[in-house]
């Protein structure tokens, strides 16, 4: 995990972040932003810095509905006669999330390692490179909240662009990257020391010091009990920030000319996932499915790339019909295992 | 560049394999070339349809045309048989790691395999029919379910002209005068090189399963043997997920030839 870098800035203006949100918006950004819907907290495209919900727990949705959405065209193609074109799309619109949480950010340094690791997945990357990253951090937290425990509650390298603490009226401002360092120069707030970080006092740590013997444990008999909770319906994994295993499908006009092949969210809890030619399926019990979701984001992501492949939003939890929490299953299974 | 738009290939030659396997010989619009390694494979698009993954099975010696051949099993295989020569299909590629040729030279080679299988090692059958000397003894070992599912059996012909060739059905019929069983019996029944030796096997699951353990149990080591897997795979670039393994490696990307030591033995199938 990176350092809290030191250059740090303090305004005790009460409309500071209706001025940022005002330059972001004039620098010809659209802007994304927690705004309340429904009675619910989402991420959604606003207007004003009045639609603006920056007190929330979490999002109902994440950055990846935007950067990485559902239904995603891949490419299109027209037929004449016995001719096809195939056409690509380019995305040109500036995108900027205001208020995300240090989690929510963090989980685009995973989607970056998995979608623009060599092939670069040029879809993802077009929307990525013109997104301003706005870093809120949380003023409160619930009983799903595990940032702490996965090393995620600070935003990590190449998470942001800037990263606002509120404390006790005031904003400190850390420019994360050249991009949030020019928008804090156009602000002209104080120099400041570093603030200290606020604790999240109703979040539960879990001791993850004993994560490297899960890889040892696939066969283990406890996976079994937690599996059996498990209704394979995929919650988790739609509402995770990080999970971006998909589909492809191919949608044909009614024309028969024309068509677009795109891409749907998938989940490794489904029995369709691993279906192969016959009908075989790979994956075929409830709980090979259900671990696969553990092992690819505290075994395989962190082989891979040196950081866990979950940010602790709590999503998972909170979505999941049964609460099953992956860390408690987790450390359940290493206990009973080593 | 945008991985995911294939490119344009024009249908050449189709040939009726067995009552369900066809080969569609390819050529890329515009005078390109595909390029590729024994072992590699290809998305093929039929547009409106799907993408499915499919090995090459012709030389990689080849450049000017690929082939492909496919047993209609599902939508996108379907379509592929209802090609007719001069239709156009997306095709991406080359994928996949394609056999570790500077580790199999001068090695003694027994490849195993069984129905359509024989599709994932036939453009390295090329390889060694091509470049003979590079390699040690070779033995092919081939089961299919009748003579008439005997998939590229002239192909299996040309190879054995120096590659020693063992051909085996489930069920015989009237015309087959060759031996009748599993593909597995050739391990007990043919001679293999006492030392130096390399197993490459690609086949139906349990073909793989019972041959891997067939072979640790005649003493053979897990590093000494090569396994084809076949996934599903929706990109072909270690970014869907669909084709990853109980170890975190992706089948496209990683593989899809694996040495059996560096895979879980619950994936060897």
């Amino acid at each position: 995990m990176r350092k809290i870098p030191n250059e740090w800035f303090v305004s005790d203006d009460k409309d500071f972040l209706r001025s940022l949100f005002k330059l972001i918006k004039s620098r010809g950004y659209k802007v994304i932003a927690p705004t309340k819907k429904e009675g619910r907290i989402i991420l959604d495209y606003v207007n004003s810095f009045d639609e603006v919900e920056v007190r929330y727990i979490r999002t109902l949705n994440t950055p990846k509905h935007f950067l990485f959405p559902n239904g995603d065209c891949l490419f299109s193609w027209v037929k004449v006669n016995s001719d096809i074109n195939l056409k690509t799309h380019v995305f040109k619109e500036k995108w900027a999330f205001f208020g995300l949480h240090p989690c929510d950010a963090n989980s685009l340094v995973i989607l970056d390692k998995i979608l623009l690791g060599d092939p670069k997945d040029d879809i993802y990357a077009q929307r990525r490179r013109n997104s301003l990253i706005i870093i809120y951090d949380c003023e409160e937290s619930d009983e799903y909240c595990f940032c702490e425990s996965v090393n995620a509650r600070i935003p990590i390298e190449g998470s942001g662009d800037l990263w606002i603490i509120p404390y006790k009226g005031k904003y400190y401002i850390n420019p994360l990257s050249g991009r949030g360092k020019d928008i804090v120069k156009a602000l002209n707030p104080t120099p400041s020391e570093p603030p200290k970080i606020p604790s999240q006092t109703n979040k539960k740590f879990y001791n993850l010091s004993n994560i490297g013997a899960l890889k040892y444990l696939y066969e283990h008999e406890s996976w079994l009990k937690h599996s059996n909770k498990c209704l394979l319906c995929g919650a988790c994994t739609a509402s995770c920030p990080t999970c971006t295993c998909f589909d492809v499908l191919d949608f044909v006009d009614p024309s028969l000319i024309t068509g677009r092949r795109i891409r749907t969210w998938n989940s490794c809890t489904f029995r369709s996932f691993t279906i192969v030619a016959g009908g075989r399926v790979i994956r075929k019990e409830r709980v090979d499915r259900f671990k696969h979701r553990y092992y690819h984001k505290f075994v395989f992501i962190p082989e891979k790339y040196g950081i866990f492949g979950c940010t602790g939003c709590g999503r998972c939890v909170s979505q999941c019909h049964n609460r099953i929490h992956p860390l408690e299953v987790i450390l359940d299974v290493i206990t009973r295992g080593v | 560049m945008n991985p995911y738009l294939p490119k344009l290939a024009k249908v050449i030659n189709i040939i009726q394999e067995t009552p369900d396997v066809k080969t569609i010989r390819l050529k890329l619009l515009n005078e390109e070339k595909l390029v590729f390694k024994p072992g590699n494979f290809v998305m093929i698009s039929c547009f409106g349809i799907g993408e499915s993954s499919f090995a090459i099975s012709s030389s990689p010696f080849i450049q000017e045309y690929f082939e492909v051949s496919v047993r209609a099993v599902g939508n996108v295989t379907r379509a592929i048989h209802k090609l007719k020569v001069g239709d156009v299909v997306g095709v991406r590629g080359p994928l996949g790691n394609g056999y570790p040729i500077t580790d199999l030279l001068n090695k003694n080679i027994v490849i195993i395999s069984g129905g359509t299988g024989i599709l994932g090692v036939s453009s390295l059958l090329w390889y060694i029919h091509e470049k003979r000397d590079d390699f040690g003894e070779v033995l092919l070992f081939y089961g299919a379910r009748t003579p008439k599912d005997l998939v590229r059996y002239r192909d299996i012909k040309t190879w054995g002209k120096n590659i020693k060739t063992y051909v085996t059905v489930d069920r015989a019929d009237e015309t087959w005068k060759g031996p009748t069983g599993v593909v597995t019996k050739f391990l007990d029944e043919v001679t293999i090189p006492k030392h130096n030796v390399i197993f490459i096997m690609c086949g139906p699951p349990i073909m793989m399963k019972v041959t891997y353990r067939k072979l640790i149990g005649m003493g053979y080591k897990a590093k000494q043997i090569y396994a084809s897997l076949e996934r599903r795979m929706q990109c072909g670039l270690g970014k869907c997920g669909c084709c990853m393994l109980s170890n975190g490696l992706f089948v496209c990307k990683d593989g899809p030839i694996f040495r059996c030591d560096m895979l879980m033995e619950r994936d060897i199938e």
